[in-house]
This record gives C-alpha cells, structure tokens and sequence, in this order.
C-alpha cells in the first residue's frame, strides 16, 4: 500500500501551481464571504443550523466546479505524456496510483472546505449568532461528501480519458449536466406535463426520485432533511432523506469504481 | 561564554563610531529639551505626572524607530558582508553571535536613552515638583523593556530575511504595523468582525482588550499605569476589565515582543547556510 | 533462480501480432542483451514485464511474481528505465530520486545517485528543463536506488552521447558485479556486445536467437570472416568465390578487398579457388564475425 507515497507527491505539486491556488482561494473566499454576509441579511435567529440553507446553493455550484478542475487533469494528463509509466516503473500498483491521485485530489478540495466552513461557523457565531453543534456538523461531513462526489467523478473522467483535452472536455458536459441544465430540464418536464395536463403543477413521486438522483439534489436534500430546522421534505418513503444519504454515497463510490476497472484493464503504452 | 566577546565588540564598534555619540546626543536633547518645553506645550498647570505622560508619548514614538534602525541590519549586514564568516571562524557558534548582537545593541540603544532620561528625570522634579517622583525608576524600566521589545523584533527580522529590500519593508511595516496604526487596526478589525455596526468601540468585548493589549505601545502604557495615576490605558483598568490585562500581561507581552521574534529568526538563521 | 521468465508469450493488436510466442529464461545474474531493429516488438515486451501491456496469452514472471497478478511484487526488486516515459512536472531531478526512495521504501542519499549517473549539478533544476540525454541518466538513477536484484532497461542509451554511453556501461557492469541481473534492450549493437552474457534476438515479434555471443558465432558458420586483398577483382571473381563449397556471404569492400564468411574448413578452398581463377592474392587475413554481421544475418537487415 504505497499509495500515500503518491498522494503526498501529488498533493505537494499540484498544490504548487497558481491555478490550483487561485480556485482553492475561490472556494475559501466564497465560503467565508457567505458566512460574513449572513448575519446582516439572515433575518432574526442567526445560527448554524440555519447558515447551511443560506450557503448551500452556492457551494452546489461552486465545489463541482473547483473539484472537477482539479480532478480532470489527474491521470490523464500523465498518461498523455508518459510520466504515468514512470511512476507504475516503482513497486506501484495501478490501484495504488489511482487512490493516490484521489486521495491527494479529494483532500485539497475538501481540506479546504473543511477549514473555510469552520472558519465561516466561527463568523456565524461571533459576534450574533448562536452555536448549533450537531446539524452543523452533520452539513459539514454531507459537503466533504460532495466534494467526494465530484473530485472521484473528475478523477473518473481523467481514468478514462486517454487525453488530458478529453478528459476536460467530458468533465465539463458532466458539470454542463448536472449543475447548469438539470434545473431547466426538470422545470421544462414539468411545465409540460402539466400543459398536457397529465400532472397538476407538481411532478409524481417516482419521477422526482429519479430527478432527485443528481447529487447536487441529493446534497440539497440532506441540508433540508437533516440540517435546516425552517424547511423539511415531504413524499414517499424513496424520497426521504436518509435514501438520499445512500444516493450521495453511491456517487462517492460508483463512477470511481467503474472508472478504475476500465483503467486497470488498459495498455498503457 | 563567547557572547560577551561578541557583545563586546558590537558595543565596541557602536562607541567607535559616530552612531552613538549621535545618540546620546540626540537623546540628551530630547528628552532634556521636552522637560524645559513641557511648561510651554503641556496643561495649564503641569506637575510632574503630566510631564511624565508627555515624555511617555515622546519616547513610545521616538525610541521603536532608533531601535530599529540600530537592529534591522545587524545580521544581515553581516551576512553579506562576510564578516560573519569572519566571527564565526572563531570559536563562537551562531547562538553567540546572536546573544552578543542582541545585548551589543541594547547596550547601546539603551545607554543614552536611560542617561537622558535620568538628567530629565532630575529637570522635571527640579521644574514641576516631586509628587509621583519616586517611581520614576519604574518609568526607566518600563522603557528599558520596551526598547529591548524592539530590539528583540529588529534582531529577529535581520536573521529571519535574507534579502536586503526585505529587511527594510519589514522594519519599516514592523513599525508602522505595531506603533502607528495599531489601535486603528484594532479598532478596523473588530468593526469588521462586527459587520460595520459602530456601536461595538464603544462596548468592546473584553476579549479585544487582549487582543489590543498585544500592541506594545499598549503594553508599554498599561506598564506605566500601573506605577503611575496617568491619563493612559484606561480601558484596562476600568472596573469591569477582566483580569488577563493586569500590569503583569503587559510585562509578558513586552517579554514575548523581545523573545518571539528572536526566536523564529534564529530557527531559520540557525538552519541556513550561509 | 529464474531474474525473468516468459512463458508463450504472445501480444495481438488486432490482427497485427507485436509478441509471437516468446519463450525466454534469464537467470539471476546474467547480464542479457535483448537485440533487434525498431518496431520488432523489444518494448512490448519489457511493457508486458511491467504490466504496461497485458499479454494476449502466455504468462511472464519476475524472481516467480506473476507480472500481471501480482505486478507490485515482481517490481519490488527490480529497477526500470521504460521507453517512451516522460519526467513529472514541476519537480526537480532531486525530487525525482527522493520520489523513487519513498516509493520503494528505501534508505539512500539522492545526491549521491544524482552524482553516479553525473547530473548531480542538475539536482535542483526542474527535470522538465532536462535534454533527453540527462532525462535518461536521472531515470537510470531512480532505477538504481535500493540496489535493486534486477535493472530492466528499454534502450538505456538513447539520447546519450557516446561518453554517457560509455558511463552508462561502467555503470552496468558494476551493477552486475554487485550481483545485480541486468535486462537491456537495444539496437545499437557494440553496447550489447561489449557487456553481455547472452543475447536474444528479436524479430517480427519472434524470438529467433538466444545464446552467447560465442554460441551465436558458432551457429554462424565458425563465424569465420575472410578478408583477401588481391591485386585487381576481375569480372567473375566474386561468383567464383561464391561457388566454394562452405561460402556464406562474399562482399566486395572495395577493388582490390573481398570480406568473405565461411565455415572453417572452406578458408583455404577459397584461397585456393583464387590462385587457380588467375587472381594474386596478396594478403589474406581472417577475422571474427562481429555481432553485427550475425545480426544482420539473423534478421536480414541493416538496422543499427
């Protein structure tokens, strides 16, 4: 198990390119600004548990960009040129490097967040909001997640990719995807059922699971469910948010699981 | 013991050149100088309290930038002149050096400094009357620890930098940072933190009064305080200030001032080649 | 024990065949010069040791450790320099040999390996600035840290200059005297011929030769090469030649100077053949068949 070797490597170089600082500063900055706006437009209870609602939209469209950016480019681009080889040269195995990259990718971003939204609670709380531990928390361990989500699925597409061009370019239609049209698409679907009238204004329960199952909707779900005390979720059992807990998680592990099956199966030269 | 040779020297040097002399002079001057104009700038009615406080504010400004000035390019200097190679090619090792430096330049910053302000000392009984007077080696200590903050500060810089440009911009921000516009920023600061609501300098939580404290120009005044009934850093000793601003905070945050600083530059010092 | 053992191995892509049932053993110990012109399938194999490339069939092994099923431990002993690498972004050559030591768990100074393959100058500049040349040796330096039982090499020479040729087969032997076995590829012929052991010579993906240099002279007619020099080449001296019984090849070097190779009992036929042709041979000398002329007998070309 040598992959911590590769992720400390990793993680030391990629984090020494100004790009990557720039979004990493990005994220931080957004994240604190939120926390520092909050308490002046929030309305008369300021506390943690309920800044996540406040911040939560902004970070579903601001953490797949900064991961999938930062992932894309983290095996393809090696690959590319060759320095893959060098590397699987060293008593690597392929699974070695590819938990490596994510660890080192995932860490950046989320160690990020982690330390903005701690850095954001403590602006919350001082000097007129209160302290809500528990939901907090439970916010900040459901956006590590996301961030896991979309850091394995930009490693994922940068694994299956043979070029670094393709790689971003299959990362950007997910982000395209899931983050800028998916709203438009449900609001279009349902718009025209009930043109047709076949729904009365509201789309079926089966149907919003399947739409639900974008992980940004999942994230928003578990803020609502398990976070926000002003806001709850109503429909059938396959709607709840604890279905969406497992929905998040298959995310974390699903795409980066086929992608590393694809990838360990490959020539690479 | 190798650092009393070293601090020999430094002091040697400063005494050989002008820089001193220049020194006592200039001190002389104005601290002599301000107990006869107190009379003219100072209240209606000075005693020897209010000349205190005067001379207080004179040497919170004055004596930063001259111990400043005598720190900021001693290591560097040095360095790149290669006339450290020369001083440690004698059996003294870099903790000397650095030890000798730093009481070297105490010496010299604080002799003329503690000579005129006792001559001043003795003008201003002799001018405005003995009450309060008694303390006034407390005074001269309070200022002793002071400069040695600086110091302390301007010695630590030197080793910490290596390039000269850099030196300069951290004496200079060091100053502008610690002496000029500290209670600005503090003010700034908790103002942010607050959202722009100004009432909040006019309640500060007790913990920005720590945090104030930490400015050693605070710190020096609140020392002062404590021996003296001046019109200075007051907000630490209203009846509801917390305890950790007592006069003994002040003392140790001068001692960090001086040791801090010292201390980090000397774990990069110690470590480079040079 | 067995360094590398490749049982039937074979690599398709498509219907083009890189690997044709390559069947080959390299004890711990040797040094093993693996020979044949570009494209002839060389890395595909050293690719499928690294589990680069997975075999369409056939199994290769390293000190037992099945290549592909258990490719970390089959490369835990070993030090690659593979073909067609490039070096990391961003970090220097000493970053590369420190990368290396961490990887494989190791206790080294990366100053002193730097200084062994001779880019120790270079250390603290970034190995993206490295001419191919010195690329190679900081490569050849991550291979050496750990002092690995095995050095697999695909083309250790390429972009060096003949001094770092040189260097690079200073460094080899020494490796082998250590203990090390040593695995190269190569088509440049005199490096293989001045440090190995044993050859094989691949072509169109086939192993066609494996054997010592000695043993490969044998196979080749005594490897005995006539060179004559005679007064003038007449029309038909050269048939005449050609037609001895034992006769190989026959080439004229220039006109007066006839290479020929032969068995060793024709050497004398031929002079003989000559004499009575009415040519004056005037000095006659015998030599030994390089590896080149075996190699271009072996795979039919001149590549070098």
């Amino acid at each position: 198990m040598t992959w911590a070797v590769i992720a400390k490597q990793d993680a030391r170089t990629t984090v020494g390119a100004r790009s990557v600082k720039v979004l990493l500063g990005l994220l931080a900055f957004v994240v604190l600004l939120f926390a520092y706006i909050y308490p002046v437009v929030g309305g008369d209870t300021i506390s943690t548990a309920r800044f996540p609602g406040f911040v939560s939209g902004a970070l579903a469209t601001l953490v797949p960009l900064v991961a999938l950016l930062l992932g894309y480019n983290a095996v393809a681009g090696e690959r590319e040129s060759g320095a893959v080889l060098l590397s699987l040269s060293l008593p690597h195995s392929r699974r070695d490097l590819v938990l490596g990259k994510y660890v080192s990718r995932t860490g950046l971003v989320a160690g990020t967040l982690l330390v903005s939204l701690v850095g954001a609670g403590a602006l919350v709380v001082y000097p007129f909001g209160e302290l809500d531990v528990v939901p907090f928390l439970a916010f900040v361990l459901f956006s590590l997640s996301f961030t896991a989500v979309w850091s394995g699925l930009g490693v994922a597409v940068s694994l299956a990719a043979s070029t670094k061009r393709r790689a971003l370019v299959a990362g950007f239609a997910l982000f395209f995807l899931f983050v800028v049209v998916w709203d438009a698409v449900t609001g279009a679907l349902q718009a025209g059922l009930t043109a047709v009238e076949l729904i009365d204004g509201s789309l079926p329960d089966p149907l919003r699971f399947v739409v639900g199952l974008e992980p940004g909707r999942a994230f928003g779900r578990l803020v609502t469910g398990f976070v926000d005390p002003t806001d709850s979720i109503e429909g059938a059992w396959y709607l709840s948010k604890w279905v969406s807990l497992v929905v998040l998680e298959l995310w974390v592990v699903g795409p980066m699981a086929l992608a590393f099956l694809w990838f360990d199966g490959r020539d690479l030269s | 013991m190798s650092w009393r040779a070293v601090a020999h020297k430094d002091v040697h040097d400063a005494s050989r050149s002008k820089t001193i002399w220049v020194l006592f002079v200039l001190l002389g001057l104005l601290t002599v100088g301000y107990a006869v104009v107190h009379e003219f700038l100072g209240p209606e009615e000075p005693t020897f309290l209010t000349f205190l406080g005067g001379l207080a504010g004179l040497v919170g400004t004055v004596l930063p930038v001259l111990a400043l000035l005598l720190g900021y390019k001693s290591v560097i200097e040095a360095r790149t002149s290669g006339s450290m190679f020369l001083t440690l090619s004698l059996p003294h090792s870099r903790r000397d050096v650095v030890t000798g430096t730093v009481l070297g330049r105490t010496v010299v910053l604080l002799a003329p400094t503690l000579a005129g302000l006792v001559v001043a000392g003795v003008a201003g009984v002799v001018l405005y009357g003995t009450e309060g007077a008694l303390l006034y080696p407390w005074f001269m200590f309070a200022v002793a620890l002071y400069g040695l903050a600086f110091v302390g500060l301007a010695v630590g810089l030197s080793m910490w930098t290596t390039g000269d440009r850099w030196v300069t911009f951290g004496a200079l921000g060091g100053y502008l940072l610690l002496v000029t516009f500290w209670s600005s920023l503090h003010s700034l600061t908790m103002l942010f933190l607050h959202r722009f609501d100004p009432s909040v300098l006019g309640d500060l939580p007790d913990w920005s009064l720590l945090f104030r404290l930490l400015g050693p120009g605070e710190a020096f005044d609140r020392l002062l305080r404590a021996g003296f009934d001046l019109e200075l850093a007051g907000r630490y000793v209203a009846e509801d200030a917390p305890l950790y601003v007592d006069w003994w905070m002040a003392l140790l945050i001068l001692a960090a001032w001086c040791v801090v600083p010292l201390a980090l530059g000397f774990r990069r010092f110690g470590a480079a080649d040079l | 024990m067995e360094a590398i053992g490749a049982h039937d191995v074979s690599k398709e892509y498509g219907s083009e065949t890189a690997l044709d049932r390559v069947e080959l053993t390299v004890e711990q110990g040797e040094t093993f010069g693996f020979l044949g012109p570009n494209g002839a399938g060389k890395s595909t194999f050293i690719n499928v040791l690294l589990d680069f490339v997975k075999p369409s069939s056939g199994t290769a092994e390293i000190f037992g450790n099945d290549c592909q099923e258990n490719g970390v431990a089959a490369r835990e002993r070993v030090g690659v320099l593979p073909e067609g690498y490039s070096v990391f972004d961003r970090l220097t050559g000493k970053q590369h040999i420190e990368y290396a030591i961490r990887s494989k768990e190791v206790e080294a100074d990366p100053i002193e390996i730097l200084d062994r393959v001779g880019i120790r100058d270079a250390a603290e500049q970034k190995a993206t600035e490295y001419s191919k040349g010195m690329a190679q040796r900081l490569v050849l330096g991550m291979a050496l840290v750990g002092e690995p039982d095995l050095l697999l090499l695909d083309e250790p020479s390429t972009g060096l200059d003949p001094n770092g040729a040189a260097e690079m087969r200073d460094i080899l032997r020494e490796e082998n005297e250590r203990g090390a076995t040593i695995f190269f590829s190569s088509h440049i012929l005199e490096q293989v011929e001045a440090v190995c052991d044993r050859v094989g010579i691949l072509q169109d993906g086939e192993l066609v030769a494996v054997d010592t240099i000695e043993g490969l002279r044998e196979s080749l007619g005594g490897g005995t090469k006539l060179v004559i020099t005679v007064d003038a080449l007449k029309n038909g001296t050269m048939e005449t030649i050609r037609s001895v019984g034992g006769v190989e090849t026959a080439l004229a070097r220039d006109d007066a100077t006839v290479e020929v190779t032969c068995t060793n009992d024709a050497k004398m036929d031929v002079v003989v053949e000559l004499h009575q042709a009415g040519v004056d041979v005037v000095n006659f000398r015998t030599e030994e068949a390089s590896l080149e002329d075996m190699f271009i007998e072996y795979t039919g070309s001149a590549h070098r």
